[in-house]
């Protein structure tokens, strides 16, 4: 036979078989884009140059590979079916006289048309999405020009070279499917039925066992910028977990289900458990798949809408006020309150000249310290690095002493303290006595207060480790007590800070303008004396910049919700309908024997339901495990404020939830409409 | 009072363009009276098939009525037709239409679930009709690990449990060897015996010399018919053998009276219908009209 007569045959083939090949192809297409976007975003150079994309590069990479294996196992399970049901036509062509290597090549034809539209469809849908994007973002950021969207060739050869892996085993599983039956059993293939799946418990309880091991390690984890490799540790735990439960999982779930026979035997579960039993033991790595690009999607967005809409909040953690003048040192000298002192009259004096009032001055000078706290005292005696196997990060702690005349200022209170007597304020998870050991020192709590109470506030600012605010009646003791104290690499452990915040009454240029001015004027007087971390920021600068990075991570986030959500929903969809022509006949015999048309739709409905349900509910419990960590991760970005998050994630799972209900009423008709 | 009754059935398919249309049913007119074990014989396109289709309500006939045990069947609501099927009526399909998803067990169970019974009755239903039809043993097994016969049994014990007024039977024979065919008989017999209507579509001849009563159907009539009378299954095959030898030769309806009186006469004592019009439905018709 001619080679040119097996393109035209196979092509003939797909096409008598459209109804069926067409949502394949454009299944294969739509995962072929999304997996090229996912690429290009996390190794293109895109993403580079605003904050937090290295978080935002993580997860894609991620998402890049669970979008491969996701690719694999689902076009793998969805092109089985497909030859499945065209077996009786192969059987056909061998009856007729083909033999395994005429069906192979056949096939292999078959295979490559499909690749081809796949990849050449896939590439151009991707980059066109991405041009698309690149265009909506700069009408919605406006700061567009860091953020150029082309062709990436790296992100097209990945695609390209996954794809044709992914196809290979798909033509491999084929010919294996075909070449080693006989033609006799091709044409009655149909027939034969399916052994029902076992249920393993062994796989089921270790699934479940390692997702709560991983439930636990993401809950336990109360310091986010070490623990991070832990975090990721979670992670891959509640994947792994997450597939075994699934697969297995529900199998057993089901047979469970079928042991109950008050549940079981009844007219709207019967069919849809017996039924799921052997669809869970095909689409439970599907359906772990989904529910884990849903659980990207949830975090991506929640994070992501909780930072831009909760923008100005976080800036006011962070910059207390329109003008925001800050300086260190180390170690503690009376000297350095005084020019800080000299230095604020000097700021005020020159906001003056520069025709500003200033308003709500805030200043607050203080030291601090870190360290190990460890049984109601804070040790200064850990060495980092050689004790880094040791050290427990939720015990890492700072410390910060404030005068008597700043806490009393600040909070309005007038209190009075003796040596050696301290206010202790705790932010974080510190537990001591009536005594506060520091270093070598022990202090006797004389209260306790609230360090986020008054104007304190401002002193205590957000911080992702636990801190303790010490008052105490003199800093000059402190700076007696501490100035020795030095790290393991000789430096000085104490550090002096000085904070002044105020209020003017000029418009945000005016006061960008001021801003620079006084930094100026700081540079030149504190940094000949050895100060560091001097700055002088305005508000409303920041803002502009925390709007865009903000923006764009919410934008990043959107846009990769879309693509996922898109293609999840469509993928069960498809595979819905697919099933639907499966299940033909199966609810034929049921009519027969009389099951009418309501007993259908309701079977239908609790199949579908749960179908659904499954991805998105688990979905929702690994955001609610998460989201402490979450939290944590946005104090790096100076975002405090839980309820929020709290908000963001439960209006994304309720969106997300919508437009699931949505498609289920969508397809749960379609499936309807072919199977009655 | 008859429990099953046709009266002028008329079936016209339409092909999809509007082109010529096909009479698969002309004039068919009978009664099936409690107890009953009638089959109903006719060659490929005789129209049989339609005949069980519009008497399971799976299809609606083009004029006539059905009526079982008082009720008119093409009374009955679109809606209401499958819950109707369950209640009144047992399937026995020649490709035994087990689902290949749940255990035997579950497949008899299927109409009663769906029936909305609870599990205890159900199980109080099966385990005698399971030990009549020796299938105790195989009720946990999935069709395809089971024999054609054991999967035919378990398709007449799924038609059983309903307790129907009347089993529909379309080639329950076609699919297994003779061994399994006898066993099968040999079980509806049984079940008859034991009062249960029965009204079985073949063309196996061996089939059909178990009822009590063949009907001939050809081209969209009822042709003929043998009543068993005293008769052994021996003697009702031979008649049949004879009845069809007739059929075969391409005689007329005015043949059929011939026919019928050859096939009386080889039957020996059976007693056969010879309808004076010509037909052997009008000896039945004929009388209530």
């Amino acid at each position: 036979m001619k080679l040119a007569f097996y393109p035209r045959l196979a092509f003939g083939g797909m096409r008598k078989n459209g109804r069926l090949y067409l949502p394949y192809i454009g299944a294969c297409i739509l995962m072929a884009a999304v997996f090229y976007i996912m690429h290009f975003l996390g190794f293109s150079h895109m993403l580079e140059g605003f904050t937090g994309a290295g978080t935002a590069r993580d997860m894609l990479r991620l998402g890049t590979v669970v979008m491969a294996i996701f690719g694999t196992i689902f076009l793998f399970y969805t092109q089985s079916a497909l030859i499945k049901g065209r077996l009786r036509e192969f059987g056909l062509y061998s009856v007729l006289g083909m033999n395994r290597r005429n069906l192979g090549i056949l096939i292999f034809f078959e295979t490559a048309i499909t690749w081809l539209i796949a990849v050449a469809g896939g590439l151009a849908a991707g980059i066109g999405f991405s041009k698309l994007a690149e265009f909506a973002f700069r009408k919605m950021v406006g700061a567009g020009a860091g953020y150029r969207f082309t062709v990436h060739l790296p992100s097209v050869y990945a695609t390209v070279v996954v794809y044709g892996v992914i196809f290979l085993l798909i033509f491999l599983n084929a010919v294996r499917q075909v070449g080693f039956s006989r033609a006799i059993q091709l044409v009655n293939a149909e027939k034969a039925g399916e052994k029902p799946p076992k249920s393993n418990w062994f796989v089921g309880i270790l699934g479940l066992v390692i997702l709560l091991a991983g439930y636990i390690v993401a809950l336990r984890i109360s310091q986010p910028v070490s623990a991070l490799l832990v975090f990721f540790g979670a992670v891959v735990l509640i994947i792994i977990g997450t597939y075994l439960v699934l697969i297995a999982g529900s199998v057993l779930l089901c047979r469970i289900l079928q042991k109950n026979k008050s549940y079981y035997y009844r007219p709207d579960h019967f069919v849809s458990v017996s039924s799921m039993t052997y669809r869970m033991k095909r689409n439970g790595a599907g359906l772990a798949s989904i529910c884990i690009l849903l659980t990207m999607i949830l975090v991506m967005v929640s994070s992501s809408s909780a930072l831009y809409f909760n923008c100005d909040g976080t800036l006011r953690n962070t910059y207390p006020g329109q003008l925001n003048c800050s300086a260190m040192n180390y170690g503690y000298d009376a000297e350095y309150d005084e020019i800080a002192a000299r230095m604020q009259a000097d700021l005020l004096e020159r906001t003056e000249e520069f025709g500003a009032e200033a308003d709500h001055v805030i200043s607050v000078s203080g030291c601090s310290l870190a360290g190990y706290f460890e049984d109601g005292r804070l040790r200064t005696d850990m060495d980092p690095m050689s004790d880094i196997t040791a050290i427990d990060y939720d015990k890492v702690a700072q410390v910060y002493f404030y005068d008597a005349d700043t806490y009393n200022r600040l909070t309005g209170s007038r209190e009075v303290l003796s040596a050696g007597e301290a206010l202790v304020g705790v932010q974080g998870r510190l537990d001591f006595g009536d005594e506060l050991g520091i270093g070598g020192e022990t202090f006797r709590v004389a209260g306790r207060f609230d360090p986020r109470a008054g104007d304190f506030r401002y002193a205590a600012g957000s911080s992702v480790v636990s801190t303790l605010f010490v008052v105490v009646d003199d800093l000059d003791t402190v700076g007696a007590l501490f100035n020795g104290y030095t790290d393991a690499r000789g430096r000085q452990m104490l550090t002096w800070e000085w904070h002044c915040y105020f209020d003017t009454d000029l418009d945000e240029a005016g006061q960008n303008e001021l801003s620079d001015d006084l930094h100026g004027r700081m540079g030149d007087e504190l940094y000949p004396r050895d100060f560091f971390g001097v700055r002088c920021v305005s508000r409303a600068y920041e803002r502009t910049e925390y709007l865009a990075m903000f923006g764009g991570l919410f934008y990043l986030g959107i846009l990769l919700s879309v693509v996922f959500l898109v293609s999840c929903v469509l993928i069960i969809y498809y595979k819905q309908i697919s099933e639907g022509f499966e299940d033909r006949a199966r609810f034929g015999i049921m009519q027969k024997i009389g099951m009418t048309g309501g007993d259908i739709r309701k079977s239908v409905n609790s199949q579908m339901l749960t179908v659904f349900l499954i991805p998105i509910v688990f979905a929702c419990v690994h955001l609610a495990v998460v989201l402490p960590f979450i939290n944590k991760i946005l104090m790096l970005f100076g975002h405090n404020d839980l309820p929020r998050l709290l908000i963001s994630a439960g209006v994304c799972a309720l969106i997300c939830g919508i437009f699931y209900a949505a498609i289920y009423k969508l397809t749960s008709n379609a499936y309807y409409r072919i199977v009655a | 009072m008859s429990l099953l009754e046709t009266r002028n059935l008329r079936k016209v398919y339409k092909t999809r363009f509007g082109g010529a249309s096909v009479e698969a049913l002309k004039d068919v007119s009978f009664t099936v009276e409690p107890g009953e074990y009638v089959a109903i014989m006719g060659e490929s396109g005789s129209g049989k098939t339609t005949l069980l289709n519009i008497l399971a309500a799976l299809d609606k006939a083009t004029e006539g009525t059905v009526i079982l045990d008082g009720m008119d069947l093409t009374g009955v609501r679109d809606k209401n037709v499958a819950g109707f099927r369950r209640d009144n009526l047992g399937f026995v399909f020649q490709e035994f239409n087990l689902l290949d998803t749940f255990s035997l067990e579950d497949n008899i169970y299927l109409p009663l679930v769906l029936a909305g019974k609870k599990h205890a009755e159900m199980k109080g239903r099966l385990d005698p009709i399971a030990a009549d039809l020796g299938i105790s043993d195989i009720l946990k097994k999935y069709p395809y690990e089971v024999s054609g016969g054991q999967k035919q049994r378990a398709a007449v014990a799924r038609a059983l449990i309903t307790h129907p007024k009347i089993i529909l039977a379309d080639e329950p024979t076609g699919a297994l060897d003779s061994k399994s065919s006898d066993e099968l008989l040999a079980l509806f017999k049984k079940v008859n015996h034991a009062g249960q209507t029965i009204l079985m579509v073949t063309h196996s001849v061996k089939a059909a010399s178990h009822a009590s009563r063949v009907l001939f159907i050809r081209d969209g009539v009822i042709f003929h018919q043998i009543y068993r009378g005293q008769s052994t299954d021996r003697q009702m095959y031979q008649a049949i053998s004879d009845t069809l030898t007739v059929l075969a030769r391409g005689g007329g309806r005015s043949c059929g009276d011939r026919t019928g009186n050859a096939g009386s006469g080889n039957a020996g004592s059976s007693h056969v219908s010879t309808g004076n019009a010509g037909s052997g439905h009008a000896a039945l018709g004929g009388d209530r009209r």
